[in-house]
């Protein structure tokens, strides 16, 4: 949205598009700016287990978020990513179209927690807000064990806080 | 056709509970997805053709009617002629005229999304002129008596035994009483049929993929080569088309063709590239008496110079609804019209007034996989939205959610009383969350989304809040 919306919006007013040029240029997707910009490639993290990763739709297709991630969990100890064959199809939730188009959002979702029960991961992990609470939604509701998180949760070693969709123990 | 399109939603939840269509679309989607990857994978230069089809495209469209022009010269040079024709009332009068004008009784015809867009077959039945259609899915739709759900694969809803059950009720008549279940029989058993067909037939009506200026010839591509038994044996050959499907030359065209057989089925090339130029000369050994080119335009005009024009390079390859996540949930059919997935949701407005159609561009996560492989490179994810624009000023769509959409608006440009509201909004369920174990099985004013999910609770505090309390 900032990135590529915003100049798109602005364009043609003299004030505002330089602003949002500039804002674009100054925005970056967490996980492309810990792996491009500042060069992460050690995170002194250890977790033990499976995860699959969910590529959210604008991360990957506006911004080409699609390595980044895997790289930096790559540098995680310990654990081991199974990719999901369908990582890149959209889990279906969509801003409003997952109230508005409530059935069919609903069965996208559907599908979606079914690739990811396949994949027999105990970790679901993405870098978009919308797609993690979508996917822990459906995923609670069917009763999963699997724990849903944002990458950015394990790489700074906060597994121990509640998932997505879980309550503070006690 | 008699757009079905205002009840999307209704449709959508019928198919989705429909086991049928759901294996049907899951053969789709593992069938061209995969193929159309291979097909991208396995040549260097694809993205490049892309980009090469989509300027030529641009070029195109930016003199189209010097290129029309070309082409009738061209036609007509051939002894062929070219009608232009604004409406589909108008088409479906001319076409209805050349059939009189050769005595037709019966028509062949081969697949043409035109001749769907005008409701061209029950036009010719409610005057007493029998279409029969020869590409073997439209054949099993209009068997069926249902629109295509796909525009290179019409029946692509349908599941092999649906087909088998078919032929079994319908091929009685002519003497074949077994019921045959392999694929190979069933196409067989349809070719004997369709044979005797072509023979009885006065006129044969196409579609046509592309028109060469140059040449002033049509295109057809198809798998089964019915396209070239249904224009050689009658006495006049009617080519249904719309105004954006001109080319300026062969050498042009075949740049198009590598892309579209590649995106629609993964085919390097489809099975048959069929040209037709004029009716049968003295020297000629067949080919038809007459070579009637009908154009149509309806509203097509209209997209140039729009933030729609993009829509006008389309080639009808079918790339987009095969990667598209609604489209393989919900089947062609519940788009209502003639034209389906992400190219229906970007067209069929224009056709048929947003009022209409409202939910074609509405119903859509914005993914971006169809512009991703749709080889024109049309940006349809932007096109629907500036489709619900229209929406949105016409004041069409429910009331509810375009004043949800203007109290977010209002919130937007108050950051303070958004910073406000989303902090009391955060603390207040994350409070009301944790004593339900971290989700909502159910929330006012969210049934559409607790019907299928939980609603996992936020922890309770922002992070702006977080920030300004200086946890960094
Ligand atoms: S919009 Fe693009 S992908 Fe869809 S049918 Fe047209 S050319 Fe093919």
């Amino acid at each position: 949205m900032l990135k590529h919306h915003y100049p798109k919006l602005f364009a043609g007013d003299a004030d505002w598009e330089l602003r949002a040029k500039d804002l674009a240029a100054r925005t970056h997707e967490l996980l492309s700016f810990l792996a491009d910009i500042a060069g992460v490639t050690d995170v002194d993290v250890t977790w033990d287990g499976t995860v699959t990763y969910h590529d959210s739709c604008s991360g990957l297709r506006e911004l080409k978020v699609k390595d980044q991630p895997r790289r930096l969990l790559g540098a995680v100890e310990g654990l081991t990513l199974t990719e999901l064959p369908t990582a890149e199809t959209c889990c279906g939730f969509g801003g409003t179209f997952c109230i508005k188009y409530a059935d069919v959002s609903v069965e996208m979702v559907t599908r979606k927690a079914e690739d990811i029960r396949g994949t027999d991961a105990d970790m679901l992990l993405a870098g978009d807000m919308g797609c993690l609470l979508n996917m822990a939604g459906r995923l609670k509701r069917e009763g999963s064990e699997i724990e849903v998180r944002h990458v950015a949760e394990v790489l700074a070693g906060m597994t121990d806080r509640p998932s997505i969709g879980e309550a503070e123990q006690g | 056709m008699q757009s079905e399109a205002h009840n999307f939603k209704t449709a959508a939840k019928g198919a989705i509970a429909d086991p049928n269509l759901q294996q049907a679309l899951g053969n789709l989607e593992t069938g061209f997805v995969a193929a159309r990857a291979r097909a991208a994978a396995g040549l260097d230069e694809f993205e490049a053709m892309r980009d090469e089809a989509v300027a030529l495209k641009n070029h195109i469209l930016a003199n189209l009617d010097y290129y029309l022009a070309r082409f009738e010269e061209r036609v007509v040079a051939q002894g062929g002629t070219v009608h232009f024709c604004a409406t589909a009332e108008e088409a479906r009068q001319t076409i209805l005229g050349l059939c009189r004008d050769n005595g037709a009784r019966t028509v062949t015809k081969g697949k043409s999304m035109v001749a769907e867009e005008i409701a061209l077959n029950p036009f010719l039945e409610a005057n007493g002129i029998e279409p029969i259609e020869t590409d073997l899915g439209e054949y099993i739709i209009q068997l069926a008596e249902e629109p295509p759900s796909h525009i290179i694969g019409p029946a692509v809803h349908k599941t092999k035994d649906q087909v088998s059950d078919l032929f079994h009720e319908h091929h009685g008549k002519y003497g074949k009483t077994e019921r045959l279940t392999e694929p190979e029989d069933l196409v067989n058993e349809a070719r004997e049929i369709l044979r005797q067909k072509y023979f009885d037939a006065d006129v044969g009506i196409t579609g046509a993929n592309f028109l060469i200026a140059e040449t002033g010839s049509t295109i057809i591509v198809t798998n089964e080569g019915n396209g070239d038994l249904t224009q050689m044996l009658t006495s006049a050959h009617v080519v249904i088309s719309s105004i954006d499907k001109v080319v300026p030359t062969l050498e042009d065209v075949s740049t198009i063709l590598r892309v579209l057989a590649r995106s629609a089925t993964g085919q390097e090339m489809s099975a048959y590239t069929t040209l037709s130029t004029g009716p049968k000369r003295a020297e000629d050994l067949d080919g038809p008496g007459g070579f009637h080119v009908v154009l149509l335009d309806n509203g097509r005009s209209d997209l140039l110079g729009t933030n729609k024009q993009e829509m006008l390079r389309c080639i009808r390859c079918g790339a987009c609804m095969n990667h598209c996540p609604v489209y393989l949930a919900v089947g062609g059919h519940t788009y209502g019209w003639v034209y389906p997935g992400p190219i229906g949701a970007a067209l069929d407005p224009h056709f048929l007034g947003i009022e209409e159609a409202h939910h074609l561009p509405g119903a859509s996560t914005f993914c971006g996989r169809c512009q991703e492989v749709c080889p024109m490179r049309i940006p349809l994810p932007e096109i629907m939205r500036h489709w619900r624009e229209d929406a949105f000023e016409k004041k069409v769509g429910a009331t509810p959610e375009r004043l949800g959409i203007r109290a977010w608006a209002f919130l937007a440009r108050r950051p303070r009383l958004y910073r406000l509201a989303t902090r009391i909004a955060m603390r207040l369920l994350g409070r009301a969350g944790s004593v339900r174990g971290g989700r909502f099985e159910s929330l006012p004013l969210a049934s559409g989304w607790t019907r299928g999910r939980d609603m996992p609770a936020p922890e309770g505090r922002t992070f702006m809040d977080r920030w300004a309390a200086g946890e960094r």
